[in-house]
């Protein structure tokens, strides 16, 4: 009798904070944000602003940062005001809680030693190995979301997608730089074209 | 002892939490920092009448702050936990855990 009530109890507890979860997620918005950072990222490394990157000085690095941290900083301001203008009238508003700020400060030197150091400066690319971190770290965001947040299967369909990408260049012994070049442009349009695909079957559902 | 110990929990199990729609809402805003009344209807599936007594009832015990702005000058109503109410609901959650392993 406890036991049945308790289950009862705590199942609908845990699910309900899953359907919390999933409610950031079920408008497509977060694949959208990804893939426009991959696309954009993708074309700063073909644009004249590439010249003044390259180099390992500490200033060099710097300026890599704010570069990286503005697309960041854009398109969440786009996603917000996206959001605000389309999204929260129909679906309703709500605001995450804010994050532990030492997994802040874990993150932000993951990204400060990644994107700082590998991904903007293709000179300081030595091995392929940077297209397999890439693959893992991708790999580890979308099984997360697919943990807390229970049903959405399309994350378990995405995340091997960027370690497919890091073996097939492996396996096709491209250049760090083209393997870089092309993990970038795969994972960018495949989020983009999945969050596109989620965001307008959520409109259909909520019209 | 350890019996009387329990059964001071069970009954001091907050009725105002206890009840499983005011549950449901504690539930939904402790897993975000804030949200709106349209949120919550489609998170809940409660009527607009039954959240809103149920949020006014949790309002009144001090457990949801509730504030009011504009988005898109359309007004917009924000409910977020208090102190307070983050302290019930992981207070409920905790004395329930605790009746259940006696109960085992």
């Amino acid at each position: 009798m406890m036991d049945s009530f308790k289950e009862k109890k705590s199942e609908k507890v845990e699910d309900l904070k899953k359907k919390v979860h999933r409610a950031w997620y079920e408008d497509g918005i977060f694949e959208i944000g990804f893939g426009m950072l991959y696309l954009i990222v993708g074309l700063v490394f073909v644009s004249p602003i590439m010249k003044f990157l390259h180099g390992s000085r500490l200033s060099i690095v710097f300026l890599r940062l704010i570069v990286v941290l503005a697309i960041v900083g854009g398109i969440s301001w786009l996603i917000r005001k996206f959001k605000e203008k389309v999204v929260w009238n129909k679906a309703g508003y709500s605001a995450r809680r804010d994050y532990n700020p030492k997994m802040v400060l874990i993150l932000a030197v993951v990204i400060f030693l990644f994107f700082g150091f590998y991904i903007l400066d293709l000179s300081f690319l030595l091995s392929g190995i940077s297209t397999f971190l890439l693959g893992f770290i991708m790999f580890f965001v979308f099984v997360a979301q697919y943990v807390q947040a229970g049903k959405p299967i399309r994350f378990l369909v995405l995340s091997p997608i960027p370690l497919l990408v890091a073996g097939v260049n492996y396996l096709l012994g491209l250049t760090p730089d083209d393997g870089l070049f092309l993990m970038i442009y795969i994972l960018g349009c495949t989020f983009l074209i999945s969050g596109v695909v989620v965001y307008v079957n959520f409109k259909r559902k909520l019209a | 002892m350890k019996d009387k110990k329990i059964i001071k929990e069970i009954v001091s199990l907050e009725k105002l939490v206890h009840e499983p729609s005011r549950l449901a809402i504690l539930t939904i805003l402790s897993g975000v920092k804030e949200a709106d009344f349209k949120f919550l209807l489609r998170i809940s599936g409660f009527t607009r009448g039954n959240l809103s007594v149920h949020l006014s009832k949790l309002e009144e015990a001090g457990y949801v702050n509730v504030s009011k702005r504009f988005i898109n000058k359309i007004p917009n109503t924000v409910y977020n936990l208090t102190k307070e109410g983050r302290k019930a609901f992981n207070g409920y959650l905790k004395n329930m855990e605790k009746i259940v392993k006696w109960g085992k």
